[in-house]
Parts: structure tokens; sequence; C-alpha cells
């Protein structure tokens, strides 16, 4: 009979310690949208430190800057906009966007300013 | 009653972690918000479009027009930028060095310059640049600016293009300010 009891007993420990795991993992420490938004910063940050963003910028390729970005749950598209405004590039015709994350650049060799836009939304 | 230890051990971590917590704030923290990644991304841009407009042989006008476009990008992001910037471009076969002062501070403002002693104030409109010329300097020369309350010192060289940019961003009661030199 005492075995049973300790048996419980474990049981029971073993219960508090899963729920509070499972607590963290589903409420607590979701991801804030905000997050996604700096990594996208980072990417960004890192393709320009590689001297790879201007020039799918200059060339006006936004599907090719999309397909060096690796953003792992989120769909993604970029936009290119010059000093006028003028946007080239997908803006995603979703309901759900709730990202978007801006760098700008002065231009590759030559001074030529763009804004680059990146949309994000989950999959 | 030795399995209870296992209940009691349970509680215990789960209080510890609990305890271990900032009263009052969220179990994830952002290590940095938009307006840092903004300023971030200016201070490598800044010096950048200084280069680009020096090899299109018009540097100034290059970082007027930098300065005005990033102003006008970031109210977008309800944001205020204000930037103060400097530079410096020696001539090593006449010792002249021009100084170029831009004003994005939101006022007009009076700019006191003094190169190794020669003093001069200089009348820059809110996003406007003035240059001032000064001859007969040094290879290696020091440079004081008070713009508004503040007062900033370089000891630049003269044969090298030399820039200081203060960029900050003010969004509600935020502020977040950098220092660019290059």
């Amino acid at each position: 009979m005492r075995g049973f009891w300790y048996m419980i007993e474990a049981i029971l420990a073993g219960i508090i310690m899963i729920s509070f795991v499972l607590a963290l993992a589903s409420g607590y420490v979701r991801i804030p949208g905000e997050y996604v938004s700096l990594k996208g910063y980072e990417i960004l940050h890192e393709l320009d430190q590689q001297w790879i963003l201007g020039g799918y910028v200059i060339d006006g390729n936004y599907s090719g800057l999309n397909s060096q970005i690796k953003l792992f749950e989120y769909n993604h598209s970029v936009q290119f906009c010059d000093q006028a405004g003028n946007c080239s590039g997908n803006m995603p015709d979703a309901a759900d966007i709730w990202i978007g994350n801006y760098y700008i650049i002065a231009g590759e060799d030559q001074y030529q300013p763009y804004l680059i836009k990146l949309y994000m939304w989950r999959l | 009653m030795k399995a209870q230890f296992f209940i009691l051990g349970a509680v215990l971590l789960c209080s510890l972690f609990f305890i271990g917590l900032p009263p009052g704030k969220p179990l994830t923290q952002l290590p940095l918000q938009d307006m840092d990644y903004i300023l971030q991304n200016l201070e490598n841009e800044f010096p950048h479009a200084l280069n680009l407009g020096l090899e299109d042989g018009n540097p100034r006008q290059t970082m007027e027009d930098f300065s005005s476009w990033v102003r006008g990008l970031t109210s977008n992001f309800l944001m205020n930028f204000s930037s103060f910037w400097v530079f410096a471009e020696g001539d090593p076969a006449t010792g002249n060095v021009v100084v170029s002062l831009g004003n994005y501070m939101g006022t007009d403002m009076t700019v006191n310059v003094n190169l190794d002693g020669d003093q001069r104030n200089v009348f820059v409109q809110d996003g406007d640049s003035q240059s001032t010329t000064f001859s007969s300097v040094g290879s290696g020369y020091g440079l004081s600016v008070q713009f508004g309350s503040e007062a900033r010192s370089f000891t630049w060289q003269r044969d090298k293009v030399n820039l200081f940019v203060m960029i900050e961003l003010e969004r509600g009661e935020n502020i977040a300010r950098r220092n660019v030199l290059a």
C-alpha cells in the first residue's frame, strides 16, 4: 500500500513539473512580433554587410533579394522604394500581415538612396 | 514519505523560477526596439552617403539630400529625427581645409567653429548646410564645434576626409542617440 502512495506522489510531482513547462511553452514565452521585426532587420543588415543587399536593390531584383532571406515559420516579401516614393516589389495581399521591417541604404556605387521594406507574415 | 520530496522539489523549482523574475515585467523583453535598429542602420549609411557624395564630387549636397530624405522617412514612422554633422576635406597642395556643417536639429543656429585657434561663427538654417574654408592648416589639426548647447572637439588629419554625425531619434518620451565618427 505504501508503494501505491509513493507512486501517486511521484505522479503528482510529475504533473506539477509538466504543467509548469507547458505553461511556459504555450503562453508566457511566445515570441512577440517585434522580435521577428528585429530578426528581419538583422537579416537585411547581414546582407548589407556582405555587400549583397545594395546590388539587388540597384538592379531592382526584389525577388532575388527575397530568395536570399531565410525566415522559418514566416512568409516574406520585399519592396524597394526610391526617394520619390515609387516602390517596386510585392506587397502581400493577405489579411494578416503583421510586420513591416525597414532598411535604408544610401546606394551602391553611386548615391541612389532606397528604403527597403520587408513584409513578414505567418505561414 | 520519500516521494513527497518529489512534490516538494517540483513546487520549489517552479517557485524559484517565478521568484527570480522581475516583478510586473513580461517574461520576454525586446533586446532592441525599432528606434535602435534604425539608428544602427543610419550609423552605417551616413558615412556611406558621404563616400558616394565624394565620388560624385558633391559631398555636401549629398549629405543634405540624404539627411532631408531620412527626416521625411522617420516622420512616417512617427519619429522625430534630429541630426548635426560636420565633415572636413583637406587639400594637401594648398593646405586648405573646407569644413562643412549640416543642421537638422529643428531650429536655426549659429555654429561656433574653431580650427587651431582660428574661430568663426557660421549661421546654419535648419535643414541646410554651410561651408567655411581654413587656409594654411597643418597635417594634423584640432577642430572644435559648438552647436546649440553641445560642443565637440576632434583631432583630425588634413589629408583625410573626416566626418562626425550626431543622430537622434525621438518618439514620445523615448530618445535614442548615436555619435558617428568616420
